[in-house]
């Protein structure tokens, strides 16, 4: 049979999945031609059912999984600026922000993922007497987004995050009077790139994978990545030389140090990493800083005495480091179990690699773990056509990380800016001058559309 | 002493002028600086010359050389209908742990090939000539795509052909299309270029040296490849991967180094190497010698 007949036998199990395309589609597509005439492809879309994912790891012991269960609620207070508004007991949102918990931004599809359906970022923008105005790109059904500015006015690079929000007229910040930025305008000059939320599921375990292992991954499929155009580097820290791994730039170092920045730059929250506040304005201080602390008397009485004494940085980074991986669909059906082949023939897991192996560890049951996070944590040049212009750490304007894909059969915005909710453009994003994707953009373009059909359905499936 | 450091200082500029004159004047080819011009992709580092297959133009530009010194030297994509691909790339042997050795990286392509699950071995790895060289050729397919890669080692790279089609035939007129493959080289001339050799730029054959300053990012590890001349000095320095900054400083300073003569079989010759540099915390910089 063949493959082209074999493939269509393999759609039609799939239950007639295939679909008028969208024309856009190709609009977006910056090269090679499509096809035309031949029935085209489409997303089957964000997979309903159960989460499959938000839970623990498996095999931690009863004191480890207490701390997971006490640091998942920990993740989901909502903070004020000094935590005396009723529903919002968390201390030191602002002066700038960006939302106002973590649980927030990280929803889809369970507390610890991604961008939700519905931005929470409109509805914080006025919470508790704030007036804050929208910028242009927050929408209602958009994704979560952070704002970076590529350079500072004076031309020199800037690529730090300017938060979106202040606490300007809320009932709790009497007496601060700081701005927004100018949104409209950094827009206008072209001065703006965004970033979405990473999901926090499994980043135990890629913390737990060692250097070496990284660096034996990334050389393991080195000759399909020589014919195809592919390298790969990874970031390293500035400090000690070891790899970064988390990050849209891979430019950080620990899920702790990830916690840090966060709670500091998208929500304000000075803490033991990130101890003093971003804005200056005196009037806009409230607390004594760092606003988290080690907490020296237990009041959370959780069940999990190491998450009642620790920080609020300490607790989200132990929700994350003891979250289970996003749980595929299983067993994954004929169409799926294809486009898994499509997927590694084709190349794509010459970045989004399969599998990775966890080193020894401190916690019950996580050494020497295999897992498929669909990432290789190295940075990949993509091209002019995602370049953000902007540098962190060995990473430059159009360097990104592999995004680990496991999961991304749940989540609804893609890309590091969430510029489309559509695998088929996300893929075909992939592609432009300089990127070293574009060989693998190019098979992809070459298949046959059931072929193609049988690699959303698998991604999908994730 | 002040009068030492100012002579030594004096004698450096001149080196640094002279090397610079030198680098001005002539140009040396690099590996990525091959071009598609009226149906043919030549490159003069590699001393190759490509003709376009029909209906062919150049796909988008790869990115820029790897940190392991691999290129992606061009892509070739149909005019119209999207039905196959060629992507000529070269990989600097002193940055990466591959074989040296055509044949041997077509049986460890094929070997990784094979472990993909759906992916069929068509061809197994053999040996064959093409414009004067002896490349490997793997065959093999899968999910639809029907693909073979050429490979031969020049100048201390390994320069493969990766050919995708969407049909047997296809690939047929791909590998029919290398039949257009020359070496520029002028039979019975003798070769102009610089003899590669690994590990040849370490402190046991350094005469003199001067320390690039340290700049952002640290912990990268920066491929360089040098030309020394038969005198021992750098003809050329040609930083394969670094930051705009990091590449400044880096030929200011290796233009400056100096070398024992070298000399191949006894005979004094003009030799390419590679290095490799990392700035580190602090300051500090650190070579390697771009062996494997």
């Amino acid at each position: 049979m063949s493959t082209l007949r074999r493939s269509w036998r393999l759609l039609g199990i799939a239950g007639g999945l295939m679909g008028a395309a969208a024309l856009s589609h190709f609009a977006s597509a910056q090269q090679p031609a499509p096809n035309f005439g031949m029935p085209q492809v489409h997303d089957p879309g964000v997979r309903g059912g159960s989460p499959g994912a938000g839970g623990p790891l498996a095999g931690l012991g009863a004191a480890e999984l207490a701390f997971f269960t006490a640091a998942a609620n920990r993740f989901q207070e909502i903070d004020s600026v000094s935590g005396t508004i009723s529903g919002e007991n968390g201390v030191g949102l602002g002066p700038r922000f960006n939302s106002n918990g973590c649980g927030s931004c990280h929803q889809q599809p369970a507390v610890g993922g991604t961008s939700p359906a519905v931005n929470p970022q409109i509805a914080v923008a006025k919470l508790d007497g704030a007036h804050n105005t929208i910028p242009p790109f927050i929408h209602p059904h958009g994704p979560v987004r952070e704002a970076r500015f590529v350079r500072n006015p004076n031309g020199t690079a800037d690529g730090g995050v300017h938060d979106l929000f202040v606490i300007t007229g809320r009932s709790d910040a009497s007496g601060c009077h700081i701005q927004q930025p100018d949104f409209a305008a950094e827009l206008a000059a072209h001065n703006v790139i965004f970033r979405i939320p990473t999901p926090l599921f499994g980043l135990g375990l890629v913390e737990g994978v060692s250097d070496l292992g990284l660096e034996n991954a990334l050389a393991d499929n080195s000759f399909l990545k020589q014919q195809l155009g592919i390298a790969g580097q990874f970031n390293h820290s500035g400090n000690d030389g070891s790899i970064t791994r988390f990050g849209w730039k891979a430019q950080n170092k620990s899920v702790l140090m990830f916690a840090g920045e966060a709670y500091n730059v998208e929500q304000g929250v000075t803490n033991e990493l990130f101890p003093n506040e971003r804005e200056p304005d005196p009037s806009c201080q409230f607390n004594g800083t760092p606003e988290d602390t080690t907490n020296l008397t237990n009041t959370f009485n959780s069940g999990s005495p190491a998450s009642d004494y620790a920080s609020d940085i300490v607790n989200f980074a132990a929700f994350a480091r003891l979250s289970a991986a996003p749980a595929p669909v299983s067993p994954l059906s004929p169409v799926a179990m294809h486009g898994q082949q499509v997927f590694s023939n084709i190349g794509c897991q010459a970045c989004h690699a399969l599998q990775l192996t966890t080193a020894k560890s401190a916690y019950t049951g996580q050494s020497n773990v295999t897992f498929s996070p669909l990432s290789d944590f190295a940075l990949h040049d993509m091209g002019f056509g995602l370049a953000d212009n902007v540098s962190q750490g060995g990473a430059n304007g159009q360097q990104f990380r592999s995004a680990p894909l496991w999961g991304v059969g749940q989540r609804i915005f893609f890309l590091h800016d969430g510029r489309t909710t559509d695998l088929v453009e996300a893929i075909r994003d992939h592609a432009s001058a300089g990127s070293e994707a574009n060989a693998v953009i190019n098979n992809f373009e070459m298949l046959a559309p059931a072929d193609k059909q049988a690699l959303l359905v698998y991604l999908r499936s994730l | 002493m002040g009068w030492l450091l100012r002579t030594c200082a004096c004698a450096g500029l001149i080196v640094v002028a002279a090397w610079h004159q030198g680098s001005a004047s002539e140009p040396m080819p690099r590996p990525d600086g091959g071009v598609v011009a009226n149906g043919i992709y030549a490159n003069a580092y590699f001393g190759l010359r490509y003709a376009v297959p029909a209906g062919f133009r150049p796909g988008l530009a790869g990115p820029a050389p790897s940190q392991s010194g691999y290129y992606v030297l061009a892509t070739l994509v149909p005019a119209k209908e999207f039905t196959g691909t060629i992507l000529i790339a070269a990989q600097d042997l002193f940055f990466a742990a591959v074989p040296d050795d055509a044949m041997a990286t077509a049986r460890a392509m094929a070997d990784a090939m094979a472990r993909l699950p759906g992916m069929a071995i068509d061809r197994p790895p053999e040996p064959v000539t093409l414009a004067g060289h002896a490349f490997g050729r793997l065959d093999f397919s899968g999910v639809g795509l029907f693909r073979s890669t050429f490979v031969t080692a020049i100048r201390c790279h390994l320069v493969s052909f990766n050919l995708t089609a969407n049909s047997r035939a296809g690939r047929a007129a791909l590998v029919a299309s290398l039949d257009g493959l020359v070496d520029a080289h002028v039979a019975g001339a003798p070769r102009a270029e610089p003899v590669c050799v690994k590990n040849r730029a370490g402190a046991d054959e350094l005469v003199r040296k001067v320390d690039p300053p340290a700049r952002h990012p640290a912990f990268t590890k920066i491929p360089v490849r040098i030309v020394i001349g038969a005198d021992g000095n750098v003809k050329d320095v040609h930083v394969i991967r670094a930051s705009d900054e990091q590449r400044g400083v880096i030929e200011r300073a290796l233009g400056q180094w100096k070398f024992k003569p070298p000399a191949i079989d006894g005979h004094a010759a003009e030799i390419e190497t590679g290095l490799t540099i990392e700035f580190r915390a602090g300051g500090t910089v650190a070579y390697s010698g771009g062996g494997r």
